[in-house]
């Protein structure tokens, strides 16, 4: 049958979807995998999100898109087992899933400094090399003549035929099988392609970990922009990964550093000339660019990703995404483990039993429990241990000591002197996020507060019990004034609460100057904000202990406490130590 | 499908390559490989008793462990119909003695079974060290496929391009190093 001009789209779905079963259970015959959306048009396909190739896969729904329009053009229409074998490898195999999705092009990444941006691109013709190869070699499918059709219609590149090389060598085929522009063939490509099938046939089962190493591979083919752009015209019509993910949900477990990813960002060509590069030094060269130096990463023991990075990846994953939703998914991920339960405050309450329906009396029960009333009303004749009944009670869910978390208002300095938590890792937002998380945890509300004044805040409503609405403020930046806003204290608490709050600002010694402005009593403020708070307040400066002993002294006389941190890090010690420290001696 | 069929058979027999051949104590590993050379000679060239070369050769063995080993390996290939035949006695020879130590300079033993890639060079290179050319494989296409597997012209051409990537690595590393720190220093500590 010739595809390309004798049979229409309907004729092609019908055969398509008959070999939509071969295709199955070439994988399993007990795959579970829902039939494809066949779209007889390119615009039906288009509306689907398949643009470039015939085909695509959908992580977020399961799905898979044939465009059957363009498989009637490329004249692929018997091919159909091997083209739908290969989307379902999509599915099942690599990627899988989103998760694998976003860990291989994290991986990726490590080894094209630089040029972060075409790490999906890589990662799809790295599946491609590693489901084919399955289905050839393994499965007895011919994979090779679905190239040899398609291949007649693009441009070839160095980079297509670097692939198509590989593809040779997998395969044992002869020089030109299937990369056809006899002129690009050389000598570097040759090299390169060898290593490249040794690759795809090692990494095979680990797929994931070769993804560093086949990047690297890649990457002098991916520099030469040209060449790029000719592999990227070669290759639109195969690329049925890229868009993957988009349209996915929150991916989590993506902010620590991916050890495992950074020792595999490796090129094989140092490897097979033998690694005259002591290991060590050439990891912290690849990785220096994402941030991460001899020492580690950035954020508590220096294992986590760069914010900036961690938002580029996640957002190369699925570029719908919110980058709020990420800056915010990234300081909670960090903060999770720091996470404790908050203080409470120890009030006594009163328990007391109460009725909860009826149960059979049995003649083991002691007699004072039957209920008589109850037993008279099931049936008028008694019958011990079928018509009697008992009287069940419960109790209160009240115990008689009740827990109640105290609310907690959080100030952050957000002035010029503060870095912007998007951009570079920010220990103060942390601490806010483990303190924050930590109230809403144990049922308490959070207020939160960005200040930098003179000039702008940003503040949740009030005390808030949403994660979101607190973390989009506290990962917020503002970058103007030069202190925590005094003034702003008087939103929650220019009149007693009724119910009590701890208060946290976290600022700097500028803090002082703001305290003495001369537009208004910001002291008297201070004072009465912690007055009607309820709870204790906490300053927590970064200074030094012999700054500014007077205005320390006032403060601590109005009964605030002073935490100084000389060293950013040591503000998650304090958020940690908190709770212990200030409601412990309340009980 | 026959030519593929030819190779895979051979593919296939040095794979299969018992573990004893390369698991054989090192105090021992010499007077082995020479036990296995006289019994493979012997069983495809039934009068090599007379050939004094090859019994100056192996007087004279003596390589490395790696070469040893690999030696084994090609001794259990070689035993194999295909080579029942006293025009190949130099080609086995030469492959045995000159070409192999030189390739196992660069490989290991192992990796001659394990890696695909290894394996079907170790069998392009004793059938070319024997011109004997796989069925329906012109000498052309035969030459360039092994050109293109071979591990002394892949170290090379990679010593000759490494350089000048590792370069152009580190200048677009750097580049995006200083990238990284711009952007951080924006909204950096006072």
């Amino acid at each position: 049958m010739d595809g390309k001009i004798n049979v229409s789209t309907e004729t092609l779905r019908s055969q398509w979807r008959e070999a939509w079963i071969s295709a199955r259970s070439v994988w399993s015959a007990f795959l579970m995998l829902r039939e494809p959306v066949w779209c007889l048009t390119s615009e039906a396909a288009r509306k689907e999100g398949l643009t470039g190739s015939f085909a695509m896969i959908r992580l977020t729904d399961h799905r898979i898109v044939i465009d059957l329009e363009k498989v009637k053009n490329y004249g692929v229409g018997d091919e159909a087992v091997q083209v739908l074998a290969h989307e379902i490898g999509h599915h099942i195999y690599t990627p899988a899933n989103l998760r694998d999705n976003a860990v291989l092009l994290g991986r990726i990444r490590w080894s094209l400094a630089d040029m972060e941006d075409k790490a999906a691109f890589v990662a799809n013709i790295y599946e491609d090399l590693i489901i084919n190869d399955i289905l050839h070699r393994s499965k007895d499918l011919d994979m090779a003549i679905v190239y040899q059709k398609i291949n007649k219609d693009v441009p070839f590149s160095p980079l297509w035929t670097l692939i198509m090389r590989t593809y040779e060598f997998l395969w044992k085929l002869k020089r030109g099988s299937l990369a056809t522009d006899l002129l690009l063939h050389n000598d570097k490509i040759d090299v390169d392609a060898s290593l490249m099938a040794s690759l795809v046939r090692s990494y095979a089962k680990r797929w994931i970990d070769g993804g560093g190493r086949f990047a690297a591979l890649m990457y002098p083919y991916l520099v030469e922009e040209e060449a790029f752009k000719k592999g990227m015209a070669s290759m639109a019509v195969y690329l049925d990964t890229e868009k993957a993910g988009e349209g996915g949900g929150m991916i989590s477990g993506l902010v620590e550093l991916d050890l495992e990813g950074i020792e595999g960002a490796i090129d094989p060509r140092t490897e097979a000339t033998g690694d005259k590069q002591p290991k060590n030094k050439k990891t912290i060269d690849i990785s220096a660019s994402f941030g991460k130096t001899d020492r580690g990463g950035t954020g508590p023991k220096q294992r986590y990703l760069q914010p900036g990075v961690y938002i580029d990846l996640l957002k190369q994953v699925n570029p719908n995404v919110d980058e709020q939703a990420l800056i915010n998914q990234y300081y909670r991920e960090i903060a999770s483990p720091h996470l404790i339960r908050f203080p409470v405050e120890v009030t006594k309450s009163t328990g007391i039993m109460i009725p909860e329906g009826t149960d059979v009396w049995e003649s083991g029960d002691a007699i004072e429990e039957i209920d008589w009333l109850e037993s008279a009303i099931a049936s008028p004749h008694i019958v011990p241990g079928y018509s009697t009944r008992k009287r069940l009670y419960g109790e209160d869910t009240d115990s008689d000591q009740s827990m109640k978390p105290l609310d907690v208002y959080i100030g952050i300095d957000c002035s010029g002197s503060m870095s912007n938590p998007r951009v570079s890792f920010s220990w103060p937002v942390l601490a806010a996020t483990v303190i924050g998380l930590s109230a809403l945890r144990a049922g308490a509300k959070v207020m939160g507060c960005l200040s930098g004044e003179p000039g702008s805040f940003m503040e949740t409503k009030g005390f808030v019990t949403k994660e979101v609405d607190l973390l989009t403020i506290l990962t917020s930046y503002l970058g103007t004034g030069y202190s925590y806003g005094i003034p702003r204290l008087n939103t929650p608490f220019h009149a007693p609460l009724k119910k009590k709050s701890h208060v946290v600002i976290v600022t700097d010694d500028d803090i002082f100057h703001m305290l003495n402005a001369k537009e208004a009593n910001h002291w008297a403020i201070a004072e009465t904000a912690l007055q009607h708070a309820g709870g204790t307040g906490t300053m927590v400066l970064h200074s030094r202990p012999d700054w500014n002993k007077p205005g320390v002294k006032l403060l601590r006389d109005m009964g605030w406490h002073i935490h100084y941190v000389t060293d950013e890090s040591s503000m998650l010690d304090f958020a940690r130590e908190f709770s212990k420290k200030n409601y412990h001696k309340r009980r | 499908m026959k030519k593929q069929k030819e190779l895979f058979a051979l593919l296939h027999h040095l794979k299969n390559c018992p573990s004893d051949f390369l698991d054989v104590k090192e105090n021992l590993s010499k007077m082995i490989t020479k036990a296995l050379i006289a019994d493979l000679f012997r069983k495809l060239f039934n009068d090599f008793e007379d050939d004094k070369d090859l019994k100056a050769l192996l007087s004279q063995l003596n390589v490395s462990e790696n070469e040893y080993r690999a030696i084994r390996v090609a001794t259990w290939f070689f035993d194999q119909p295909l080579f029942h035949d006293n025009n190949l006695q130099d080609g086995i020879t030469s492959f045995l003695f000159e070409r192999l130590p030189l390739l196992s300079k660069h490989v290991k033993a192992e990796t001659w079974l394990d890696d695909e890639d290894r394996t079907e060079e170790f069998v392009r290179e004793a059938l070319r060290s024997c011109h004997v050319l796989i069925d329906g494989e012109s000498e052309d296409e035969a030459q360039d496929r092994l050109d293109a597997l071979s591990t002394i012209k892949r170290l090379k051409i990679l010593e000759e391009t490494n350089a000048p990537l590792l370069r152009m690595k580190a200048i677009r590393q750097a580049m995006a190093e200083k990238k990284a720190r711009e952007a951080a220093n924006v909204y950096g500590r006072e």
